[in-house]
């Protein structure tokens, strides 16, 4: 699969990068994940997701993300 | 230690000592975390009589152990210190990211002592602890230094902030966190400024150590799947708590003009579907929450509206101080409104119902313009902000008004200490409650002084009639036991609160996570223990505590204008207080018994219930004076009792009584009188 982002739905919650850390680290720590939030504050507000190279497209983080700011570029 | 950070970080600001303690497995087994942890360590550790603004207050700032592990929104940190807004137990609690990064950082608590010589800021880096200078960041703005102190470190900091109002010691000032969340309430932001902390910056990089690593994440995904199944979650997602603006009109219990009223006519400007579709930019969560409730904003300057700034928020809250209760009639005035708040540091609700409580002082003249130094009205944000400024920087009026409305009024004479909507000095947040008879003894008996959340029971009012007093005591009390229980997780309870979601969830999944087998029970009586211990730390620091602070403004108990009746009335509350009191095992004066402490293993605390006897005036007017000792006649109790049992005590059939008064207001005979009351019988026609 490859994952889609849309950084204007994310909410900075951070449920990715907990799942991730514990389905590919078995951890939990979200430092570990292979994905980061960056905050744009206080102006304009918002958030960005930047994946790393890390990243296997395993999807656990698309699954888990309450805002659909990660999704399935194939399934689109 | 699994679940936990597994250490305590001490920090004296005096002599700069840092110290780290590990946690003691037996003490996390009993007091959980969080709020737990809070209020043990503040009862042990400050010491009774303590200056809130002193160098011998503390602030307990404690993560729990569901904090930062895969669970919806484990993002709850507590912070305790002894109020300076109220005198008794403070505490407030707050999401956002904080509370994770400690236990990343290996901290369960962090303990503040002492003042700091300069202004200095707190730098947490794993192991790494240092008192550093916050000099350039002094006198500046919570959303301003936070922003620095990002640009200085690095963005992945998560920093708590105080803004002026902190610096400047007004009561009600708050912490700042992540450009929009605060720790708002009792004052823990001026117990910061006092010991010229600034800010706390904290990054943690490592693990929390899990018990059953495979059984939490299957019971934490199920927990998600569970909060994504549910058909509430999108509304929560798009509304956030401005959801129920229009709710709270239609019951009537919108905080509007300092309470005079419960309907604002401009509540539709102000609702959680307008405000998204008019200034929302993004959803902004607290660490691990699916359900997004924070709402960030931008409003715009054009012809209508005067200012261009991006704010969190407003929650509900802060739409109903600062909007109803200013009657700050659009949304956009309101979300000036909470960024003027926000950057000064003063907790929107506190700084909603002083200015409110301003406003109206000044139309009944209580206030001049020459007090003021400028005309204050109801309805005018600018009025609003100039109040706001004028507080957070102790200048002219506002160096009464930043004491908060119960010691202000004071100042400004009993005219406007009837205007002062406060309980304990703390004041009443956004649910009006004269027609909701348990949300009244929840706001009356708040371990905090009058805040919403710590029981929200207003629902109960709605869903089994409002008039009815059956079952309401037993009902906040159910209540009150569960809230600690999420605050000493350190989780959020939005989704039990709003999504129905099963407490039976939480049990399972700290035993996977922390080892620790609970059941519910267990945790609900762990947070009875909570509840005694606070109601102990009142007792202990307030000479004459009781009753008397569990009572409502008497402006909820009169009919406001527009409306022919309402359900509470103070004979109803009092009956409501005792039977609420007798449920929990207290006196009827509101002390814990022995008994209970017994019980709760608090027996620590014994030392401190008050022992004094309650003395007592009584005067006797009509030929029932025959009946009593004499005419006037002191009378000492060794407990509290009521009217009716002191009659019956003193031999003297009630029904012979036709009025009692309590220092001149009328009473009823299911009042118990405290220390100190001069007590007046009277026959029911004592003309001769």
């Amino acid at each position: 699969m490859k994952i889609g982002i849309n950084n204007s739905l994310c909410s900075g919650c951070r449920v990715c990068q907990l799942i991730c850390a514990l389905t590919c680290e078995k951890v939990n720590n979200p430092k570990k994940g292979r994905l980061e939030i960056v905050g744009h504050f206080p102006v304009p507000g918002g958030y960005e997701i930047k994946m790393t190279d890390e990243c296997n497209q395993c999807g656990q983080c698309v699954r888990f993300c309450p805002m659909g700011a990660l999704y399935r570029e194939d399934e689109e | 230690m699994n679940g936990y950070g597994g250490k305590i970080l001490r920090v004296n600001l005096t002599s700069g000592l840092i110290k780290t303690e590990p946690l003691d497995p037996r003490f996390a087994r009993e007091w959980i975390g969080g709020r737990g942890f809070a209020a043990r360590l503040l009862y042990d550790e400050v010491k009774r009589g303590a200056n809130p603004l002193g160098e011998e207050n503390k602030v307990i700032i404690a993560s729990g152990p569901l904090s930062g592990v895969f669970v919806p929104a484990g993002a709850k940190v507590a912070f305790a210190a002894k109020s300076p807004a109220t005198g008794g137990y403070g505490e407030s609690n707050m999401g956002g990211h904080f509370s994770p990064e400690m236990k990343y950082a290996g901290y369960d608590v962090i303990i503040i002592e002492g003042t700091a010589p300069q202004p200095s800021y707190l730098f947490i880096e794993d192991d790494r602890v240092e008192i550093r200078s916050a000099q350039k960041y002094w006198g500046k703005g919570c959303l301003t230094s936070e922003k620095m102190l990002k640009s200085d470190l690095r963005e992945e900091f998560q920093i708590l902030t105080i803004g002026p109002a902190g610096e400047n010691l007004v009561r009600f000032a708050c912490i700042s966190h992540d450009f929009g969340r605060q720790a708002g309430r009792t004052g823990m932001g001026t117990v910061f400024g006092s010991k010229k902390l600034k800010a706390i910056a904290i990054k943690g990089t490592e693990a929390i150590p899990v018990a059953n690593v495979k059984e939490a994440t299957r019971l934490g995904k199920e927990m998600f799947k569970q909060i994504f199944d549910n058909p509430a979650l999108k509304q929560w997602q798009d509304y956030g708590t401005p959801g129920v603006v229009n709710w709270a009109n239609e019951i009537e219990a919108f905080p509007t003009r300092n309470f005079q009223m419960e309907y604002f006519e401009h509540h539709k400007n102000l609702s959680g579907q307008l405000m998204r579709d008019r200034i929302v930019t993004s959803d902004k969560a607290c660490f691990g929450c699916p359900m997004s409730c924070g709402k960030y904003s931008h409003t715009r300057k054009t012809s209508k509206y005067k200012y261009n700034v991006w704010v969190e928020g407003p929650e509900y809250e802060t739409i109903a101080l600062c909007g109803g209760n200013c009657a700050l009639p659009n949304i956009e005035d309101v979300a000036y409104a909470n960024w003027v708040c926000d950057e000064l540091g003063i907790d929107t609700i506190s700084s909603g119902a002083v200015i409110a409580f301003a406003m109206e002082c000044f139309e009944k003249g209580i206030i001049t313009e020459k007090d003021a130094g400028r005309k204050i009205r109801f309805g005018d944000v600018d009025s609003f902000a100039y109040l706001a400024k004028k507080i957070a920087y102790q200048k002219g009026i506002g160096k009464i008004l930043a004491r908060g409305t119960r010691d202000a009024s004071k100042v400004f004479g009993p005219e406007a200490e009837k205007l002062a909507m406060q309980i304990k000095g703390l004041e009443i947040s956004g649910y009006s409650f004269r027609n909701a008879l348990a949300m009244a003894l929840a706001y009356g008996t708040c371990d905090v002084g009058a805040h919403h959340n710590r029981a929200w029971a207003i629902t109960y009012d709605i869903e089994v009639g409002r008039q009815k007093s059956e079952g309401k005591a037993a009902k906040v009390i159910f209540l009150q036991h569960v809230r600690p229980m999420f605050d000493m997780l350190g989780t959020c309870r939005l989704q039990w609160v709003e999504l129905g979601f099963e407490l039976e969830n939480y049990p399972k999944i700290l035993e996977a996570v922390t080892g620790f087998k609970y059941s519910l029970e267990e945790l609900l009586k762990f947070s009875e223990k909570v509840w005694n211990l606070t109601r102990m730390f009142w007792a202990r620091e307030i000479k004459g505590f009781g009753q008397t602070y569990d009572w409502p403004p008497q402006r909820f108990f009169k009919v406001p204008p527009g409306k022919e009746k309402i359900f509470l009335t103070r004979e109803i509350y009092d009956q409501l207080l005792q039977e609420y009191y007798k449920l929990r095992g207290w006196n009827k004066n509101g002390i814990p018994t022995r008994k209970k402490l017994r019980e709760l293993n608090l027996e620590f605390t014994m030392g401190d219930l008050p022992h004094k006897k309650i003395k007592l005036e009584i005067q006797v007017v009509g030929y029932i004076k025959e009946l009593f000792p004499g005419e006037r006649f002191p009378l000492e109790l060794e407990n509290p009792l009521t009217i009716r049992e002191i009659l019956k005590r003193l031999k003297v059939k009630e029904e012979l009584v036709g009025l009692v008064t309590v220092n001149g207001e009328p009473g009823n005979k299911d009042h118990v009188p405290s220390d100190g009351d001069k007590i007046m019988f009277m026959a029911f026609a004592a003309g001769g």
